[in-house]
């Protein structure tokens, strides 16, 4: 029997309440949102808040209430499941499922989302469009509740594409200028490609294991008892080869959502959207989605799956971490900050750091949005974006210093921070994946502790650029003021979280005592166990799979101090070096650049990565072959269409003549100017009922002669 | 034949309330008339949609179960009965906005519209033949009646007498046949017909002769090629609300008899009308899609519209399973939101002339985005396009008949015509978007067409998506003519 904190019904009402009660405020929003005091923004943030209410409820109900890490509850264990599509060989129900994991996610949700709320209502204020700004937020959350909060992988997608909708209104909300509209569409297009791979995944998986319910699938997947669909569909293939596509085919769409390379372009283009916009959407929720749904798909995948998430993870985290090291926009720095932790959770799931990975989308979901806001803070102060235009805003502005301060240390990985415990926990699973394996598995630790320094590095230089030294630009130095209670309040909150996330300010606390790690156990691979069934090859990189969990244990143990060390060593290394830079200013930046001229260049030019879907690149391929195509469908298959309408005007002139001739005594006049189908139907009406009864008495007659 | 009052009532709860409301309309209309058009028009309309609304949901409480010797309220009844009190509260709905160009009678046409539906509950009913040649008379005469309602046009008048020749015909053809069914079986009652039907093996001459004709009777009602051709000619000329019930009422009151004549009386003798009845709906499907193509007026286009819809039941009716008689009874809940969406607006771009030509709807999108979305919702979906309702209705009627490898041609017809069909209605929305308008007054929706468009859009939205509620209650009503 399942431990409940609260009656069956009370709970699912509670899962209809979280994603309906953002709905219902967006579409007042958006219908009546002018009308209302304020705009209604009070209407959204008291939906938002409680939504938070509930989610915190239920966090403490389960987390304090029974503590047990492998709680988890499934409507449609009790039967409380909808059928959405229901035919004979088609059964699609939908239901929620909740378990720790899902319950901490929607507390960081909501309340990461109820600072962002309260923060807009200072900076988006006096905007034109201040309701629709709500009423997009609103629906935002919606989708991202709903996300985390349904029981099964078709659904996850439906609301996986709502997020993205809402991603796209969102950043193109300045409709009104330029580059916005532009980076909402290329967001939106470039998560179309991970999101068609993604479904693809989706049908390979409902293909082979017959169900896309998340706790179904991975019992199939347990005992082996695959679905026989592939028999016609799939055939001659083997299980563990479909797993494995399906797996890397289900994890592209988090390539494209969770901005991993190389379909991460559209993350700092997004940035064009407003800043709460980017703290909530492209910082802590929307992109975080993608490493919940790895999260959440874990067992699914197998060990060759999981190589691909490494590997793709470990480039993401050293590419993001070398282009935020040159960027001059704040946001840009910020963004390609998010990129590369992204990848640093995704490095952490791969390499079996289920729980380091998952950890660390927690803590950066709030040091992250506090940064973001922060930057939106000295954006609304300043009106610029250039970190050339700021300098020594922390006399100006100290809350906002203190807080951005405290969540960059987070950020880095400093001891006792939230973001130390997490990160940490990566690093030794990078390390420990590496003592597992051998030589060349020492690479994701590599660049991860390559990418800590960075991180480090390039914070600290937004730091320094932005809040000390000497002022940019004296107009707007002078001009610079500390942002609202409304703004300052949520950095204020999300600031405690950056140092409270982690559960324990103890610098060497042990992983396995920390809160999450408890709470939050790593699942057993099914995709492994299954196949041990099905009599596939189940060894691990020559490992059988028990004895590799047993060595890996191990060597975390072993790994933990060392990655300690080096990740403090690259820490420390970060911070020096950007205080020689852009403190002290004993190096000269401009002289490093110099020093490494061609590099710099492809990392200020991001790698070349939008040239190459560029016009010139794979935009231009695909315009190549659209001409192509249309060339062929205008003169190929036009033609074919053409002959057939044709052919068929022919029938039915045959047909016309055939009636003409058969009931001719209907027929009084023949107008031959009119197309010979219509004129024969017209004809047959006459509009005289006396021929209208000769009709039907032929017919009776035919059906009489018929039937006799 | 021993009647027990208590019992009837059980059985005929629903046509009881229809007569008593029928009779309060006319009174109070004596009573508030005083020689004045408009005031009695209104408060015999309120009254008329008060109490159609209330019987509705009065329904809901009833129980499926009872019988008697002259009709049966088992849940097929029931399904149906609901349905034609929906259908006349709609019809309602459309004839609000075109009261202002009667001259006489307003107050009359509501009250006639009761009487018609108390026909039409009286016939979804019937287990026997006496009850369903009256309730067919009842719903027929009155039904003339309403296509004539406007002496002062010539096409209204024209429209009624065909109408009223075709209908006749009809009846005999129906008489005919009831009598040779008499002779050969000695009774009335369907359930007596069908054990004689089903005793032997092959029919005798005079019962086949007989059931044909009643299949031909009912043919008209329904819209089957060739006993559609009183269609267009009516439809055209007959007031646009009388139009619209003609189209869903009248059709359903073919298809629930046929339903009751072909699953319960002849039962499983009528696999052997399967070659007819399949022949019947290509033939229906033909004439249906390639009808339609050239007309330029909307009212006749929409019944070239709905003897194809006839088509698609024929080949559910064809494929005589529980599964196709489940799709039928979600096909015309469909069709009743689609149709009667397409008729308000047809009433509303008219205006005040009663010119239905084509034109009247070109660059509607930009006269009234409100419009111009509801009647596109309205013809996706009666062309079957997902993901609305149609698409649904369609896609259950072929899948049943796929189940049956003698209908294959036909499915494979179905939908060849389904695609011819999609061109006709994409014309309509061709005028909708992309002309220019020929008419550019101001169009009038009042708050109530305003409700009722809604509804029948979001009616034929949210089946689309989520079909269950409706697929179960139309498995539920189709359930009981199988056992």
């Amino acid at each position: 029997m399942d431990m409940l904190p609260f009656d069956v019904n009370t709970l699912t009402a509670l899962c209809w309440a979280l994603f309906v009660i953002p709905f219902a405020c967006a579409f007042t929003l958006i219908n009546f949102g002018r009308k209302l005091p304020r705009g209604g923004d009070w209407l959204a943030t008291a939906g938002i808040a409680s939504c938070a209410v509930i989610a915190i409820t239920l966090f403490f109900k389960v987390i304090v209430g029974f503590g047990a890490p492998e709680w988890a509850w499934s409507s449609a264990a009790y039967g409380l499941s909808w059928d959405w599509i229901s035919l004979e060989s088609l059964q699609l129900p939908v239901g929620f499922y909740l378990d720790n994991l899902s319950v901490i996610m929607l507390t960081m949700v909501t309340i990461v989302a109820t600072c962002i709320f309260f923060f807009s209502q200072g900076y988006m204020h006096g905007d034109r469009d201040y309701p629709r700004f709500f009423a997009y937020l609103s629906y935002f959350c919606f989708a991202m509740l709903g996300l985390v909060v349904v029981d099964n992988l078709l659904f996850l997608f439906i609301f996986w594409e709502l997020v993205g909708v809402g991603s796209y209104l969102l950043i193109g909300f300045y409709y009104d200028q330029e580059e916005p509209p532009k980076a909402s569409l290329k967001a939106f297009m470039v998560n179309r490609v991970g999101d068609v791979l993604f479904l693809l995944g989706i049908i390979i998986a409902w293909q082979l294991v017959g169900t896309l319910n998340y706790t179904e699938m991975f019992a199939v997947l347990e005992s082996g008892a695959f679905a026989d669909r592939t028999g016609w569909a799939l055939a001659g293939w083997d299980t563990q080869t479909l797993l494995t596509l399906s797996g890397i085919l289900i994890f592209c769409g988090a390539i494209s959502k969770s901005a991993q390379v190389p379909l991460h372009t559209w993350l700092p283009d997004a940035m064009a959207g407003p800043t709460p916009v980017s703290a909530l959407i492209h910082a802590a929720t929307m992109v975080a989605a993608g490493v919940f749904m790895v999260g959440r798909m874990y067992p699914y995948f197998t060990p060759d799956a999981l190589l691909f998430i490494t590997g793709i993870g470990a480039l993401t985290a050293l590419i993001g971490a070398t282009m935020g090291l040159v960027m001059w926009d704040i946001k840009k720095v910020l963004a390609y900050s998010t990129m590369s932790q992204l990848g640093y959770m995704m490095l952490g799931l791969g390499v079996g750091g289920y729980v380091a990975g998952l950890f660390h989308l927690i803590t950066h979901a709030f040091f992250k949005a506090c940064l973001f806001l922060g930057s939106g803070s000295v954006i609304h102060s300043v009106h610029s974006q250039d970190m050339r235009d700021m300098g020594a805003l922390k006399n100006k502005m100290p809350w906002t210093y203190r807080t951005f301060l405290v969540a960059t240390l987070a950020l880095a990985g400093v001891p006792c921070f939230a973001g130390y415990y997490s990160k940490d926990q990566i690093v030794a699973n990078a390390l420990s994946w590496g003592l597992s394996h051998g030589v060349a598995y020492y690479v994701p630790f590599v660049f991860a502790v390559v990418g800590a320094f960075m991180t480090t590095f390039y914070m600290f230089r937004l730091v320094f650029l932005t809040f000390h030294g000497t002022p940019g630009d004296q107009h707007k130095y002078e001009h610079a003021h500390e942002s609202p209670a409304v703004m300052v309040l949520p950095l204020v909150v999300l600031a405690i979280f950056g140092i409270g996330a982690g559960g324990t300010i103890h610098p060497l606390a042990e992983h396995g005592n920390l809160w999450f790690n408890r709470l939050v156990p790593e699942p057993a691979s099914a995709a492994v166990a299954g196949l041990e069934h099905v009599g596939a090859d189940t060894s691990v990189h020559g490992e059988s799979y028990e004895t590799y969990l047993e060595h890996f244990e191990h060597n975390l143990h072993v790994a933990h101090y060392p990655a300690l060390i080096v990740s403090i060593l690259a820490i420390v290394l970060g911070i020096l070096l950007a205080r020689r830079m852009y403190l002290t200013k004993a190096t000269d930046p401009a002289a490093v650049a110099r020093k490494f001229g061609p590099l710099y260049g492809i990392v200020c030019n991001k790698y070349h990565f939008d040239d190459m879907y560029g016009r010139k690149g794979v935009v231009g391929g695909l315009m190549f072959m659209n001409r192509a195509f249309a060339w062929f469908d205008k003169n190929v298959v036009d033609g074919i269409v053409n002959f057939m309408g044709l052919a068929q005007r022919f029938i039915a002139f045959v047909t016309g003549l055939f009636d003409k001739y058969v009931i001719d005594g209907l027929v009084n006049f023949w107008r031959f100017f009119v197309r010979a189908l219509s004129s024969i139907l017209r004809l047959v009406q006459t509009g005289n009922v006396r021929d209208y009864l000769t009709w039907t008495l032929l017919g009776v007659l035919i059906l009489a002669i018929t039937l006799a | 034949m021993n009647i027990d009052t208590s019992q009837l009532f059980a059985i005929f709860g629903v046509e009881s309330l229809l007569g008593l409301l029928g009779l309060v309309l006319i009174v109070t209309d004596l009573l508030v008339g005083k020689g004045r058009l408009t005031g009695p028009a209104t408060a015999v309309r309120t009254l008329a949609f008060g109490g159609l609304v209330a019987i509705f949901a009065w329904s809901f409480v009833l129980e499926p179960g009872a019988e008697g010797a002259l009709g049966t309220l088992d849940s097929f009844a029931l399904f149906f009965k609901r349905f034609f009190l929906a259908t006349a509260v709609a019809t309602l709905g459309v004839a609000a906005p075109y009261e202002d160009r009667l001259s006489a009678g307003r107050a009359e046409f509501p009250t006639l519209l009761v009487f018609t539906t108390l026909g039409m509950c009286l016939l979804s009913s019937a287990n026997d033949f006496v009850t369903l040649f009256v309730g067919l008379e009842l719903v027929t005469v009155v039904l003339f009646l309403m296509a004539a309602y406007r002496p002062q046009l010539p096409r209204s008048i024209e429209a009624g007498i065909k109408f009223v020749v075709i209908g006749a015909l009809s009846a005999a053809f129906m008489v005919y046949g009831i009598a040779f069914v008499y002779g050969t079986t000695g009774s009335f009652e369907f359930s007596q017909i069908s054990a004689v039907i089903n005793a032997q093996e092959s029919l005798p001459a005079g019962l086949k002769f007989g059931l044909l004709m009643v299949l031909v009777g009912l043919g008209f009602k329904l819209g089957a090629v060739p006993f559609h051709i009183w269609i267009p000619d009516v439809y055209q000329g007959a007031p646009t609300p009388t139009t619209a019930f003609l189209s869903v009422g009248s059709k359903a009151v073919g298809v629930v008899l046929l339903m009751r004549l072909v699953y319960t009386v002849m039962g499983p003798a009528a696999a052997q009308w399967t070659t007819v009845l399949a022949g019947l709906a290509a033939l229906t499907l033909l004439m249906g899609g390639l009808g339609a193509i050239p007309q330029t007026e909307l009212k006749r286009f929409l019944g070239y519209s709905g003897i194809s819809h006839a088509g698609f039941l024929l080949v559910a009716l064809a494929t005589h399973s529980e599964a196709s008689a489940g799709a039928i009874l979600f096909y015309v809940v469909t069709y009743l939101f689609a149709n009667m969406a397409a008729f308000l607006v047809i009433v509303i771009v008219s205006r005040t002339d009663d010119d239905n030509h084509m034109d009247r709807i070109n660059g509607l999108a930009n006269r009234s985005p409100f419009l111009a979305l509801v009647l596109t919702t309205s013809m996706l979906s009666l062309a079957g396009v997902p993901p609305f309702a149609g698409f649904f209705a369609k896609f259950m009627v072929l899948r049943a008949a796929v189940a049956e490898p003698a209908l294959v041609w036909l499915v494979a017809f179905s939908l060849l015509m389904a695609v011819t069909s999609l061109y006709y209605y994409l014309c309509i929305l061709k005028r909708i978007y992309m002309r220019d308008a020929v008419d550019t007054g101001f169009l009038e929706i009042s708050g109530g067409a305003r409700l009722l468009l809604l509804l029948c859009m979001l009616a034929v939205f949210a089946f689309g998506i989520y079909q269950q509620p409706l697929v179960q209650a139309a498995e539920a009503g189709a359930s009981s003519l199988f056992r």
